[in-house]
């Protein structure tokens, strides 16, 4: 099959959509497919939103390709006779975020015709595609909420799962993420004040600016917790993060409200790992089943303290729920003979 | 600097303008440069759609790049404040090729008003570019002649030239190029009836369709000439290419009007001269008649004197050879000088 994927960039800005775009294509092109990537500059800035919508669907695609997969937002507005989209989120200020600090446009008439031409846009051009699929059952709540539009959950694989291994199950839990407010470092760092065994953690990833570097040294000082706690405030490697993982006794990940299930977690799976999550976490608790493959506890440093300590006591329960992570991602469909298979689906 | 390359593209196939592409990226991040490459697949099916994507290509809005880079109609139109222009070529229905076979527009009312709006559309857009260059001497004229618009001429040079070596002067004229109708191989083919000396000819490319493969080889069986000529109909890898061209004879490149044409700067980096036909446009930048090759009418009678000559005369064609070589260096098609040039 002959495939194209449309997506929007900001220019040398790098985000998740595009890494998925690029998955996509390098897996398409695996199993034996032609495909290409059209990476289309859209800036999002709501007064500039209609013009750059407009040019989307003045192109015409129609011509070339089976099929056209579109994934970030609004590249769906391109016009195709065999169009399926990969959704992995709005425009955010204007949907979910609407209310917050982070939404966009005035509450004016103005600003809120705005909102709505985006609104009737997305509506249209999702309606008319062939398929829509999502990448957990967040979005597809909100595609059904915001939207009135139905899709199937395909949840984006991990690249290159060969590469994840088991060593052993170590005597530190392993958070691995960005260093920022919403990823709740903090909070994992105030549970081991709590831990009664001699369970470590180890925190590692790129910070989004100094505060939160300052912020976490200064809650590993203060409650002296240097001798249990490592972090690591830089961005490290693909090796350096399966090593880790691969050693360690679990994962944490304990976002706010994340969209997706976070790929943290499927690595840690894949890794025969078990997963600490919050009951606030959002889509983590799609694929963390508490007590099966991991933990879902209230965010509160005590809970979380309670079963780093239970894992680190019995090692065999976080071997047991370890591979049970392994399992979900099978039982989850999570793979990508799965993707390329419903993407490639004839209509 | 954050460079944005913006180009339209032909989904799923590779070319010229895909090769010349990929190597400004790899050039310009050799110098230091981030990069990001734009390709916007471009239909001209109809002429209200070409017109629509006009339209589109104006509303594209980019932020975070310090300099664009344009290659084609119609990403051209793209807006920037700090935009240069590379021109490959313009929309040559409306323009050279207007009324010819090429041309898809109808002849009418309609197809004339929309023909007119694209050269307008050129006409007040172009000269947004802070810099305008053209990738030959055929594309600058045309611009100049068409829409009274200056341009300088900037060759693009080969993106690993050391592949391009001398071995020995064969016994064999190579063609390699794809196989289609426009680049005009079974002008090859029929030329090697009328040669009275041991010359052969290998021609390499992939077929642009079935077609073009099955008449080209058809003229082979049908000008009785199967034992002098060599077809390879499937794509080669640059080595094996660069191979070819180092054990040859001379290179024949017989497009009709093409725009540029890598094959001329392949041969002349391994000291072969060119033999080239008076309507193929963009190869007269570099191939001059009798000094690094030649120039000749298109039939086949000229085209087989020539192939003779050469095979006849081998201090001629080692001359010529070294002649070709030569003439990269004094027209200065290096990178440095194309990198110098769109970066300043």
């Amino acid at each position: 099959m002959k495939i194209i994927i449309a997506s929007t960039i900001i220019p040398f800005i790098d985000g998740g959509g595009l890494f998925i775009a690029d998955w996509l294509c390098a897996k398409l092109l695996e199993y034996g497919h032609q495909a290409e990537i059209c990476r289309l500059p859209f800036c999002p800035y709501w007064r500039d939103m209609p013009e750059q919508m407009l040019a989307l669907r003045l192109l015409h695609f129609e011509e070339y390709g089976d099929r056209l997969i579109c994934v970030r937002t609004p590249s769906y507005l391109i016009k195709h006779p065999s169009k399926f989209i990969w959704f992995i989120h709005h425009h955010r200020p204007m949907y979910d975020l609407m209310g917050s600090q982070y939404q966009d446009v005035p509450n004016t008439k103005e600003g809120l015709e705005y909102r709505q031409c985006v609104i009737d846009a997305d509506n249209k051009s999702l309606f008319e595609a062939k398929k829509v699929y999502s990448n957990s059952k967040v979005m597809s709540e909100r595609l059904m909420k915001f939207n009135k539009i139905k899709s199937e959950v395909v949840y984006p694989p991990l690249i290159n799962e060969g590469s994840y291994y088991c060593d052993k199950y170590g005597d530190y839990i392993f958070y691995p993420s960005r260093l920022c407010q919403h990823k709740r470092q903090q909070l994992v760092i105030q549970a081991m004040k709590y831990t009664k065994s001699n369970v470590k953690l180890v925190i590692a990833g790129n910070p989004d600016n100094t505060t939160i570097v300052s912020l976490l040294e200064k809650e590993i000082e203060e409650n002296d917790l240097t001798n249990k706690v490592t972090l690591i405030t830089r961005w490290i490697t693909h090796e350096e993060k399966i090593k880790y993982i691969a050693e360690s006794l679990a994962c944490a990940y304990t976002p706010l409200d994340e969209d997706s299930y976070g790929y943290v977690t499927l690595e840690s799976f894949q890794s025969h790992k078990a997963v600490i999550t919050c009951a606030d976490s959002g889509g983590t608790i799609e694929i963390v089943t508490h007590g099966k493959n991991g933990y879902i506890v209230d965010s509160r440093p005590q809970e979380i303290a309670e079963v780093f300590d239970e894992l680190f006591i019995n090692k065999t329960k976080a071997k047991r729920m370890g591979d049970g992570g392994f399992d979900s991602i099978k039982s989850h469909h999570v793979s990508w003979d799965n993707v390329i298979k419903k993407f490639t689906m004839k209509i | 600097m954050k460079i944005l390359i913006v180009n339209n593209a032909s989904p799923f196939i590779y070319g010229g303008a895909e090769f010349l592409e990929d190597s400004l990226q790899k050039k310009l991040e050799e110098y230091g440069h981030s990069v990001q490459l734009i390709k916007i697949p471009f239909s001209w099916s109809t002429p209200e759609a070409v017109l629509d994507q006009i339209l589109a290509m104006r509303l594209i809005k980019i932020e975070n790049a310090d300099r664009v880079i344009a290659l084609k109609f119609p990403a051209y139109f793209i807006p920037h404040n700090n935009k240069v222009l590379w021109l490959i070529h313009q929309f040559r229905q409306v323009y050279d090729l207007w009324g010819t076979e090429y041309g898809s527009f109808p002849d009418d009312k309609s197809g004339k008003t929309t023909r007119d709006q694209i050269r307008h559309a050129d006409d007040i857009y172009i000269p947004e570019s802070k810099k305008i260059y053209a990738i030959s001497k055929v594309t600058s004229d045309r611009l100049k002649k068409y829409n009274n618009i200056q341009s300088e001429i900037l060759n693009p040079p080969l993106i690993d030239e050391r592949l391009y070596r001398f071995q020995s002067y064969g016994d064999y004229i190579y063609y390699p190029s794809r196989i289609n109708n426009s680049k005009r191989q079974w002008l090859a083919v029929e030329a090697m009836q009328y040669t009275k000396s041991g010359v052969k000819l290998l021609i390499t490319g992939s077929p642009d369709t079935k077609d073009d493969l099955i008449k080209l080889r058809k003229s082979v069986e049908k000008k009785g000439v199967g034992e002098k000529v060599q077809i390879i109909d499937h794509y080669i890898s640059q080595k094996e290419k660069a191979k070819y061209y180092s054990e040859c004879l001379a290179c024949a490149y017989l497009p009709y009007d093409e725009d540029y044409g890598y094959v001329t700067l392949e041969a002349f980096q391994c000291r072969k001269s060119v033999i080239t036909l008076t309507d193929s446009g963009g190869t007269h930048d570099l191939v001059e008649n009798g000094k690094n090759g030649y120039i000749v009418n298109p039939n086949p009678e000229d085209i087989a004197q020539k192939f003779d000559h050469l095979f006849e005369n081998k201090l001629v064609t080692r001359e010529m050879g070294n002649a070709a070589f030569n003439t990269i260096e004094e027209k200065q098609i290096r990178w440095a000088k194309v990198i110098n040039k769109l970066t300043e």
